[in-house]
């Protein structure tokens, strides 16, 4: 974190019981009402602008900060509030107010999240813990995109802006340390995982895509993605198997010329619909005589099944069909599941870290403030005697009263300093220690004093 | 006796810490092999290297202490192989980037300088006057390399055949999701065996340089005609690759099968073994 950024948020940092948030998603509602919820780049806009300019008091008064994400996935709102409370349903009319009521579902759609627990649902969702797929990694670059239009609305507020920082960077510690995001998860990209057990190397390998219908368009896409060398799309329609040619830069064969295809390719995927299978031991026996030192891997996406299963006794052949592609999904998806843990760990690592240095940010003013108003005391009492001594009685009064309001105060001091290391419970005991000390605050200016000092850091964090 | 000097006190440490670290390492592997963890991955070819180089110093002091290559006994030679395999693992390691294998190829060393540690205090060195000289020293090294490079190979085939069954049989488990590819691992069979035949050659060209030189008959030597039976099976396999196109289940047989022979070679010919090939004499 840059100084200028530290010096910004010095003032002080909001508790995080000032944080809720409302959302569905996908888990908790049905598709039809979620894409109902769904929020435009427009609404968001609106959104914004209603929670700052807004006339309604409640709005006015209430929030601080808010963010908004929304996916196809989810759509979450997450808000800073001025004082600690839960304000899921302000948020909740806020947002009715911008889709309307036919849009706006009902009450048993929704979630709500209120202090450590909403910002631990941020840091989940930025992981990828709570979406459809475990460990997608869409949603952070959809949640870095939201933030980059907050941020392009209004400057954020310093504690948000923390919240997400320590949010993005457990995600991508998530996707370092763990496997979380590790394995395909959908039929296509299976596909091509499979072929990469076979093939490290996609670029020096010739592909054969036999139909140009969607899913043969998916898996020739996602071996593009992953720099395969060549591609030939095999197709009835000359047209669409051209377009998609042309469309990742391959070659076409019409689908009577199959054998041209299955002399050359090393690695063919079959997605048609077909009575009976297209490829069988007979005819690739025919085509690969000259090609048989290299292994042949075959994946069937057809149903009925375009490849006949005696191909899969040939060596140096392998054959994968819909159903062992969807047990790749379940395996890897298995995997993923089994790294929830140590993500959670992760997450509450960034956590306790936010929390910590929360603390510390807090803890540095106040013992500032303390020492001054103390001093101030100190000074005012001091004056009132000075007038009956002497210089010499004056310098020793100084001394002497600096060396009790010194040696009085030492043992708050380490105290103060201890709960600001402690992310556990550290922020409550500090309030506990700032209301000890609440009657040094006998000079209603907000220069001075505990109290005035904390109302000037929230004007500060206003400000920003 | 070097028995009483604070440097075989040092060697007899070395001896007893050498299965010790290599057992640190194939653990550190195997974590990594199984839970892909991120400490593991950063430590283990560290801890490789440094259990590799306490090896070699190891064999430098031993080479120091008794002035002849440390290779007179059978522990010494198991020694010396569980060494070679480390060597040529580390050159395949960092040639392919490919962590995954290790616990493989190192549980196979732990077994080694477990059993060469345990002999080790207890070896006979028969007192030959040829193990002192340079050439024999050189042809042993040499031909030890060899056999190693010939077993790493054998490793990874082993492993493409896991593999390869798994992708037959659609076992996704442990074996598909861990293991490099499958050609990788052809590939990485082959550059070991490859290494392999080369000090394999220069094994048997200096045994027959020093041959020449002592005025021996070696033609008939049933370990040599071994010998030689191997280095053309190897001399196969390289063509297969180049020239044969082989990157299939064929190659991964004949890598087992050059192994296999080369095990049945060398312990067929300690059954004969003639004057030739014996240190007693």
């Amino acid at each position: 974190m840059s100084q200028q950024e530290t010096s910004e948020i010095h003032a002080s940092f909001p508790s995080l019981n000032r944080f809720s948030m409302i959302g569905v998603n996908i888990k908790s509602t049905p598709i039809d009402i979620l894409e109902k919820v769904a929020l435009s780049d427009q609404e968001i806009d609106n959104f914004y602008q209603l929670l700052s300019i807004s006339d309604d008091t409640h709005s006015e008064h209430l929030f601080k900060d808010s963010f908004i994400v929304s996916t196809c996935n989810r759509t979450e709102i997450y808000c800073l509030a001025q004082e600690e409370k839960n304000c899921a349903a302000t948020l909740a009319t806020t947002l009715e107010k911008v889709v309307g009521d036919h849009r706006f579902p009902q009450k048993s759609h929704w979630y709500e999240k209120f202090g450590t627990e909403s910002v631990q649902h941020l840091f989940r969702v930025a992981c990828g813990l709570d979406s459809m797929i475990v460990g997608e990694a869409q949603i952070t670059g959809q949640m870095k995109s939201a933030l980059a239009r907050r941020q392009s609305y209004t400057q954020m507020s310093p504690a948000f802006e923390a919240i997400t920082r320590h949010a993005f960077k457990a995600a991508k510690e998530c996707r370092v340390r763990t496997d979380i995001g590790a394995g395909a998860v959908s039929i296509a990209s299976a596909a091509v995982q499979l072929c990469q057990r076979i093939y490290s190397d996609l670029s020096k390998q010739h592909i054969l895509v036999i139909g140009a219908g969607d899913t043969g368009r998916l898996v020739a896409e996602h071996f593009v993605q992953k720099g395969a060398g060549k591609i030939t799309i095999a197709n009835r329609s000359p047209e669409r198997g051209q377009q998609l040619a042309m469309q990742v830069q391959g070659d076409f064969i019409p689908l009577e010329n199959i054998s041209d295809g299955l002399k050359k390719a090393n690695i063919i995927v079959s997605t048609i619909k077909t009575d009976s299978p297209i490829i069988n031991k007979t005819l690739l026996e025919s085509c690969r005589q000259n090609v048989e030192n290299r292994p042949l891997a075959l994946i069937d996406l057809g149903l009925p099944r375009n490849i006949a299963k005696d191909v899969n006794l040939r060596p140096n052949t392998f054959v994968h069909d819909i159903s062992a592609l969807g047990r790749v999904v379940d395996h890897n998806l298995a995997l993923r599941k089994k790294e929830i843990p140590l993500v959670e760990e992760i997450i509450q690592k960034e956590i306790k870290k936010l929390k910590d240095w929360q603390n510390q940010l807090n803890a540095a003013p106040f013992i500032l403030t303390l020492k001054d108003a103390i001093e101030k005391i100190r000074q005012e009492e001091i004056e009132k005697y000075n007038a009956h001594l002497d210089k010499e009685g004056q310098e020793t009064l100084n001394e002497a009263t600096r060396a009790i309001v010194n040696k009085i105060m030492h043992g708050p001091m380490v105290s103060i300093k201890s709960y600001a290391k402690q992310a556990e419970n550290g922020l409550e005991r500090l309030e506990i220690v700032r209301d000890l000390f609440r009657h040094l605050d006998h000079d209603p200016s907000p220069q001075s004093g505990v109290q005035g000092h904390t109302k000037e850091k929230s004007e500060l964090e206003g400000e920003s | 006796m070097a028995n009483c000097t604070p440097m075989s006190f040092f060697m007899d440490v070395l001896v007893a810490l050498l299965p010790l670290l290599y057992g640190v390492t194939a653990i550190n592997y195997t974590i990594y092999f199984v839970r892909h963890d991120d400490f593991a991955k950063r430590t283990c070819t560290k801890l490789l290297v440094a259990t590799f180089c306490t090896h070699l110093c190891f064999f430098l002091l031993r080479f120091g202490a008794y002035d002849r290559f440390p290779m007179a006994n059978l522990a010494e030679v198991l020694s010396m192989i569980a060494l070679a395999i480390c060597t040529i693992y580390l050159y395949v390691e960092k040639i392919q980037g490919i962590k995954e294998t290790g616990c493989f190829v190192l549980s196979f060393i732990v077994l080694l300088q477990l059993i060469a540690s345990g002999l080790l205090p207890h070896a006979i060195t028969p007192g030959s006057e040829i193990l002192a000289t340079p050439l024999f020293g050189m042809h042993l090294v040499f031909a030890v390399f060899g056999y190693s490079g010939f077993f790493v190979g054998a490793a990874y085939s082993f492993m493409a055949f896991l593999l390869y069954r798994a992708l037959k049989k659609q076992n996704f488990g442990l074996i598909f999701d861990r293991l490099p590819s499958l050609d990788t691992l052809i590939q990485m069979s082959f550059g070991a065996a490859l290494l392999g035949w080369c000090a394999f050659s220069l094994a048997i060209l200096l045994g027959m340089l020093m041959s020449f030189k002592m005025g021996s008959q070696f033609i008939y030597d049933p370990q040599f005609m071994a010998t030689i039976m191997i280095w053309f099976i190897y001399v196969f396999t390289i063509i297969a690759y180049f020239k044969l196109g082989w990157r299939n289940i064929r190659a991964i047989y004949l890598s087992l099968f050059g192994f296999s022979v080369a095990i049945i070679a060398v312990l067929g010919a300690m059954f004969i073994r003639t004057s030739f090939h014996g240190f007693n004499s």
